[in-house]
């Protein structure tokens, strides 16, 4: 059964139609490409899937489930993490808090008993901060624990912010441009990295990437769009030499 | 951290001791309405500090928590503390009612919103006979007694640790970090499975319910409540005391708010200053030297030619009709303008200072305090902390 499925997913805004038809399914455990040129309707169809943004036609399911429906903040409680192109981050706040305010809804207490102080708060609120600390660790981010994540240098922020989404126990992770910003080197290591935490977390990943050396080596799947509409789906190589994704990129001269 | 003794003796002392020393028994009314406003204050800073949205409307939420207090103690025979509670529940209930409005309303839409809900709550809803008594007001008696406002000073006091208590737990607790998150932004918050609706909902409540205790405790010290006491102008001055103090700071906004509640005191207390205020031909010729000064100053500093030709004219005018040569002329016409009122006072001075905290000192009262009061709260001052500006803005962590 696919984790995360999106049936004849379409978006109208006004006279632009910026998703048409579109389908994709996230298996588990599969890491799923999206790439496509600049205002291809890749992050619409993000928008889509976590909830931002309301399909005109089309269903989103999770884990079987209908959720087209559903608000963000149930969506990220079933499970799904995303990240943002640019960062998503409390960025006044430290990478400790982050990383607090990423277990919202797994602190274990109400509101009002946060507010008025009892005793269960307190001892959760420590149970809350260990973990923290146990994520920053594993992430070898605990140095910069108590910076303002706003202030941190562009690709230690997306680190920060990939800690952050880990801490909602995803069971699916949306990586929105993981590597925007990031040389060759850096990005093959967030390659690895990827790898390691699906293996270790049992995690399945659906991302939007330019950088296509590393959806080669990381993805099982790829989806490439174009206009809105989708292109070519397949495996990696498959997709990375048809001759209508080479004409999407380079334009008609090159293919 | 452990928080050091003798400093918060010494604070203890201050709020608590140093009053009876200083100040009549009849200055106390004054002294209880201090430390309501700092609760208003501390109700403002929840929906403008932590939520990020705003209201003007603030007087309005004080009001309904005055009136509710006032009825359910006098006409439902209730004691004090009952009323309190009903003002707080209240103020809660009606601040969620106009936060529902802000989730479909936002920005300057929402503050006329809440401008207009203030300026709505004086006209019709504190003139429903029933309950407020209409125009004529409806009486509110000191728990403590009539006139007897030393042991009241001490009620409100200890509301006032209880609204500092459930703010500090509020903001160290997943509450506040979410009220954090969604103020900064609300996609990152919502994909961290926070309901943002629902918690900007909340922090209308919370402030609602501090205002309502903040209304009651007002009319109780007042020992009588009418409609016109929660004007427009009221809603401003707490908007403005609370941005000087310094938002998301609640030792900045205590203040503030005290010293704001308390400038009638002071002026009075200031030999020669009420009568001064009295005679526009003495104060305004002061106000346009101070004024000229200041622009000399920042012509200097800032290298503003202008500034400095316009400053010095000023002087030179303000000198000439306030020294003894008296220019002919000027000072019949001055008499002519309107004494200035001294509670007007505060309208003039706190937009001046929001001015300076916006331009010099983003962080009002309450950031030139902090180190004062990391220092009592244990820390220490250390060469390798990095510098100041990376680290959060109140840094309280255990």
């Amino acid at each position: 059964m696919p984790v995360l499925e999106a049936d004849g997913i379409s978006v109208r805004f006004g006279g632009v139609q910026a998703v048409r038809d579109v389908s994709v399914h996230v298996g588990e455990w599969e890491v799923v490409g999206i790439i496509g040129p600049n205002g291809a309707g890749k992050t619409t169809l993000f928008n889509v899937l976590t909830g931002f943004q309301r399909p005109n036609t089309g269903r989103v399911r999770f884990e079987g489930d209908d959720i087209t429906g559903e608000p963000v903040h149930r969506r990220a409680a079933l499970g799904m993490g995303r990240t943002f192109q640019n960062v998503g981050l409390v960025k006044a706040a430290t990478v400790l808090d982050n990383l607090l305010t990423a277990q919202h809804m797994t602190v274990g207490y109400g509101a009002v008993a946060g507010i008025v102080g009892s005793s269960l708060a307190f001892e959760r609120e420590r149970a809350v901060r260990d973990e923290a600390a146990r994520l920053l660790e594993l992430l070898g981010l605990l140095p910069v624990a108590d910076l303002v994540a706003g202030r941190l240098p562009y690709g230690l922020r997306k680190q920060v912010e990939l800690a952050t989404v880990l801490a909602t126990h995803p069971k699916v992770l949306l990586l929105d441009e993981p590597t925007s910003g990031m040389g060759p080197e850096e990005a093959e290591a967030f390659g690895e990295r990827l790898l390691a935490l699906r293996r270790e977390l049992g995690l399945s990943v659906l991302m939007i990437e330019h950088h296509v050396p590393l959806v080669a080596a990381v993805c099982d799947y790829v989806y490439c769009m174009n206009f809105g509409e989708l292109l070519v789906e397949g495996k990696p190589d498959d997709v990375r030499s048809h001759p209508e994704v080479v004409r999407a990129y380079l334009g008609d001269e090159a293919a | 951290m452990t928080p050091r003794v003798a400093p918060l003796l010494a604070l203890a002392a201050v709020v608590l001791v140093l009053p009876r020393l200083v100040f009549d028994s009849a200055d106390f009314a004054l002294l209880s309405l201090a430390v309501v406003y700092a609760i208003v204050g501390l109700s403002l800073n929840v929906l403008i500090g932590y939520a990020g949205t705003i209201s003007l409307g603030h007087q309005a939420f004080v009001g309904i928590g005055a009136f509710t207090s006032a009825y359910v103690v006098t006409e439902l025979r209730q004691p004090f503390i009952v009323g309190v509670l009903a003002a707080a529940a209240l103020g809660g209930a009606q601040a969620m009612i106009l936060g529902g409005l802000a989730l479909r309303v936002t920005g300057l839409y929402f503050a006329l919103v809440t401008l207009s809900y203030g300026v709505f709550a004086q006209d019709t809803l504190f003139g429903i006979k029933a309950i407020t008594g209409g125009g004529a007001g409806r009486a509110a008696p000191t728990p403590t007694g009539d006139g007897n406002f030393v042991p009241y000073y001490y009620i409100c006091l200890a509301f006032l640790g209880l609204v500092l208590w459930l703010d500090w737990r509020m903001m160290r607790s997943k509450t506040g970090r979410a009220l954090t998150a969604l103020r900064q932004d609300p996609r990152v918050a919502a994909s961290l499975g926070i309901p943002v609706k629902a918690y900007l909902l909340l922090g209308f409540a919370v402030s609602g319910v501090f205002a309502g205790i903040a209304g009651a405790l007002f009319a109780h010290g007042n020992g009588f409540v009418v409609s016109n006491d929660f004007s427009l102008q009221l809603g401003i001055l707490f908007v403005l005391m609370t941005v000087v103090g310094g938002l998301r700071s609640r030792t900045g906004i205590v203040v503030s708010a005290a010293l704001t509640a308390v400038v009638p005191l002071i002026i009075r207390e200031i030999p020669g200053l009420e009568s001064a205020l009295a005679r526009p031909e003495r104060t305004v010729p002061v106000v346009v030297l101070v004024a000229g000064l200041v622009a000399v100053g920042v012509g200097v500093l800032r290298g503003g030619r202008a500034a400095q030709v316009v400053g010095v004219a000023m002087v030179a005018l303000s000198a000439a009709v306030l020294s003894p040569l008296h220019v002919p002329g000027v000072e019949p016409q001055l008499e002519q303008l309107p004494a200035l009122d001294p509670s007007m006072l505060r309208l003039i001075v706190l937009p001046a200072l929001v001015v300076m905290t916006l331009r010099t000192a983003p962080g009002g009262l309450g950031q030139q305090l902090r180190p004062v009061v990391r220092w009592v709260c244990g820390g220490r001052f250390s060469l390798d902390a990095g510098p100041g500006d990376l680290r959060e803005v109140v840094d309280a962590r255990a």
